[in-house]
């Protein structure tokens, strides 16, 4: 056998093909990116539980503390949070557990107990820590910070917050539109009039969902939106007009029942539906089969909510017969509209399929 | 003759080298930008919380699509546990695929079924429907059974997508055990996204020894058969490395029919699960894109990174063979019928690299190593092996197969870090420096059968017997 000594690289100069040379070297190459994974594999199950343990410690102290904070009234309060600040906010992970209990603790209290969590925040300097992230420049640390803003509603400078309203991470975006809209006292989706990209389906649902749970003020005028620039927030506001019962703003629909837009024409349909508007049927019925398909679907929709049977008569007439997508949803309306002919309606059927009608 | 014969083995040896240093290199690509994503994904999900939003009423309704083919040994609790779902509106539909077993009698009796005359239309034409059946009592009343003569499991999916009432569909497989929040965080793609989603996958995760009760995973466990945990390393490496660097460039070409989350509509146009392969999933979600592609209509595929399914997988050499030989056709047939995109610019990334990499790296890799091993025993019966080259070859091989292996064990520990025991680690680490030497060549192996067969015309599944996942002993 050849006397190889891998480790002083030795063998690379002596006379061995070259295709040998190239396997060791691969072999030393990976077998050490192996060894590197596996000490990286160990050093981050070591550092993980380490952290997870002072995550746990920290915990516990600060359930320690915020309880007695907020309910011991011999709570010395200006000495116990200097004393904390000073023994156990001192690494990054510290304070970042802190806030993140802190706002736990915010998110499932009210009143007062909510103004003294805040104040906390406030004493702790955690702010200074928060706007230090909000400025670092990288995505996460500035979505994660206008969260810590929001949750705790700590109002800073308008400009340092909707500057993020037209970035491009979608995180961001969210977390800025929803500490306009949760520190808000009277127009909580004015920040809209900034918007410039458009909301997604998601954004939409949180802001709705946010408008729902947090703002306390009263509901705004959706309709100063629907001529707004972005599609995605006229489609937003007429969601909001029929979700808010906003029956004022139903001449203001109207309108977008002819809109260029095949999916604002359908949230105008729905919102009227749902706000029960009585003259919406004979609008959207005549010429039904020209209309696209997500309209018609739509439509057949608003005649089942608040249609009558000579309504989806109507609309029967225009179903062409190989069209089975709407046929099938108009008979199973039909079927809803007069029960009696169920078993009549389904023999139909089977033997228009039978026949390839 | 001497001449010609060392330029063979010359030349034959540096087509090995080149093709193994472009696969190599294609890994190191994989493995750094699912490093990015996972990152990425880590840190989007550091202030994040979705779960209040399983409360909104504006998620959008999904029709779960569960197909059973023989399942009477578990479909009740199956069936329950998918009832219990966390997400606000959706339909379950279980297909019976003309099973011979008790599994429709089982699921009439404890869900209180009866048949319905339901309208529906084939939409993608499948095999015929004995009955639709529906529960008489309002606490199953988003069940829809299901019964029909078999067809496969491409066909009874495109018979529930033929019946289902939503317009965003969810396909798996009835004996999965999904994340609480699997619903949700799958459907997130498709509603957080500038363009239109046509379809989003999760990772799938090895459910073999986990402990589950009332089809909700309590504890994570390693499996205690060689097979079974060599699995765990190979799930890993494909969705944690393969699967997410694709989902970065969204060169995706294969959503796990275990559970994916699709487009009905699109779905439908591109004219539902091909019957003709077995490889139906990736088939599907290729078809999709073409023809998207082929419209010039802006789409996405979304994957989401968290363990979001966990499934059990073969615990026997012979059924893992059968599997393995079955993706291999499924591969070839796909690549096969869309031979058309494989270098063609106009399918952009799809055309120009996951094609491609698909033919060159995932169907033709094993072939390769066949040959490779064919050419070694060539050698080897004429006494032309130089040993010192094909050791030093060899343990190069087997020193990177380790090396891919801790470097997707890594990619866990920095992100889900799903095995807590620390001898876990340790046993992963294990089964690694064995998988080269035992496991490896029997998937070699499968797939040149699964290539044969397909030569031969062979279409079937093969029995895909099923262990069961371990249930916590019930207290006395």
């Amino acid at each position: 056998m050849m006397d190889i000594n891998l480790y002083d690289f030795e063998f690379l100069n002596q006379e061995i093909p070259w295709v040998m040379k190239l396997n060791i070297v691969f072999i030393i190459f990976f077998l050490t990116c192996a060894v590197c994974f596996f000490v990286a594999i160990i050093w981050i199950r070591i550092y993980k539980l380490y952290r997870n343990e002072k995550k746990r410690q920290q915990k516990l102290l600060l359930i320690d503390f915020l309880n007695s904070f907020l309910f011991d009234e011999d709570f010395d309060k200006e000495l116990e949070i200097a004393t904390f600040k000073k023994e156990h906010l001192r690494t990054s992970l510290e304070i970042k557990v802190t806030i993140k209990e802190i706002l736990h603790f915010h998110e499932n209290l009210k009143g007062e107990s909510a103004r003294e969590l805040e104040y906390l925040f406030n004493k702790l300097d955690l702010i200074d820590f928060t706007l230090k992230d909000l400025n670092k420049g990288s995505w996460f640390t500035t979505a994660r910070a206008i969260n810590a803003l929001s949750e705790l509603s700590i109002k800073v400078p308008i400009n340092k917050i909707d500057t993020y309203l037209n970035v491009s991470r979608n995180e961001v975006r969210q977390q800025s539109q929803l500490y306009f809209l949760k520190l808000s006292d009277n127009n909580p989706l004015q920040f809209l009039n900034k918007t410039v990209i458009p909301l997604t389906t998601w954004q939409q649902i949180y802001i709705e969902n946010a408008l729902k749970n947090f703002y306390k003020g009263e509901a705004p005028d959706f309709s100063q939106w629907l001529h707004h620039d972005l599609l995605s927030v006229v489609e937003f506001s007429i969601r909001m007009i029929a979700r808010y019962n906003q029956f004022e703003h139903i001449d203001k629909l109207l309108p977008f029942l002819e809109h260029e837009n095949d999916i604002i024409k359908c949230e105008a349909i729905r919102s009227l539906t749902l706000l029960e508007y009585q003259e919406l049927i004979p609008l959207i019925i005549p010429d039904f089969n020209s209309k696209p398909r997500i309209i018609k679907l739509e439509i057949l929709d608003a005649i089942k909510e608040q249609g009558s049977y000579q309504d989806l008569q109507e609309i029967g007439e225009q179903i062409l017969p190989g069209d089975w997508e709407f046929r099938i949803k108009y008979l199973n309306i039909e079927q809803g509209f007069a029960p009696d002919k169920k078993d009549q309606i389904y023999s139909q059927f089977v033997l228009e399929k039978k026949l390839g009608i | 003759m001497g001449g010609a014969f060392n330029q063979f083995t010359e030349i034959a040896s540096w087509l090995f080298l080149i093709y193994g240093s472009i696969i190599s290199c294609g890994y190191l690509f994989t493995a750094i930008f699912s490093l990015i994503e996972i990152r990425d994904y880590k840190r989007r999900n550091n202030f994040e919380d979705d779960i209040a939003l399983l409360q909104s009423l504006n998620l959008p309704a999904i029709s779960i699509l569960a197909p059973a083919f023989n399942e009477g040994l578990n479909i009740v609790e199956n069936v329950r546990s998918l009832l219990t779902i966390n997400y606000p509106s959706f339909e379950i539909v279980i297909i019976n695929d003309g099973s011979s077993d008790n599994s429709m009698q089982l699921l009439i009796d404890a869900y209180e079924l009866e048949k319905r005359d339901i309208l529906f239309h084939d939409f993608i034409p499948s095999k015929k429907i004995k009955g639709i059946y529906k529960s008489k009592n309002r606490a199953f009343r988003s069940l829809t059974l299901i019964d029909k003569e078999n067809g496969g499991k491409a066909d009874a999916l495109n018979t529930g997508i033929n019946i289902c009432q939503n317009s965003v569909i969810c396909c798996i497989d009835v004996d999965c055990i999904l994340e609480n929040d699997a619903m949700l965080k799958l459907i997130k793609p498709f509603l957080n996204n500038g363009n239109k989603v046509i379809a989003s996958g999760g990772v799938i995760r090895v459910a073999n020894s986990c402990i589950i009760e009332d089809g909700r995973l309590i504890e994570v466990k390693l499996p205690k058969s060689f097979v079974a945990r060599v699995q765990v390393l190979e799930y890993f490496r494909a969705f944690l490395m393969g699967r997410m660097a694709w989902s970065r460039i969204d060169g995706l070409l294969l959503i796990s029919g275990a559970f994916g989350m699709f487009d009905k509509q699109t779905v439908i146009e591109a004219g539902g699960y091909n019957t003709e392969t077995v490889g139906e999933d990736m088939e599907l979600l290729v078809r999709m894109r073409r023809m998207m592609q082929e419209r010039n209509v802006p789409y996405t595929v979304g994957f989401v990174p968290d363990p979001l399914c966990w499934t059990e997988v073969p615990q026997t050499w012979k059924i893992l063979q059968r599997q393995r030989n079955r993706w291999t056709r499924g591969t070839a047939e796909t690549l096969w019928i869309h031979k058309k995109m494989m270098f063609n610019p106009k399918y952009k990334i799809l055309g120009m690299l996951s094609t491609p990499f698909w033919f060159f790296f995932e169907w033709l890799a094993p072939l390769i190593e066949f040959t490779g091993v064919l050419f070694f025993l060539f050698l080897l019966v004429i006494g032309q092996i130089n040993w010192q080259v094909f050791l030093t070859f060899f343990l190069a091989v087997y020193s990177f197969a380790i090396l891919f292996s801790v470097t997707a064990l890594f990619f866990e520990e920095y992100s889900f870090q799903q095995y807590k025991k620390p001898s876990y680690i340790l046993r992963l680490i294990g089964t690694a420096i064995l998988e080269p030497l035992i496991y490896h060549p029997v998937i070699m192996w499968s797939a040149v059968m699964g290539n044969l067969d397909l030569l031969r015309g062979r279409k079937s599944w093969g029995v895909m017997t099923r262990a069961g996942i371990s249930k916590p002993k019930k207290k006395p």
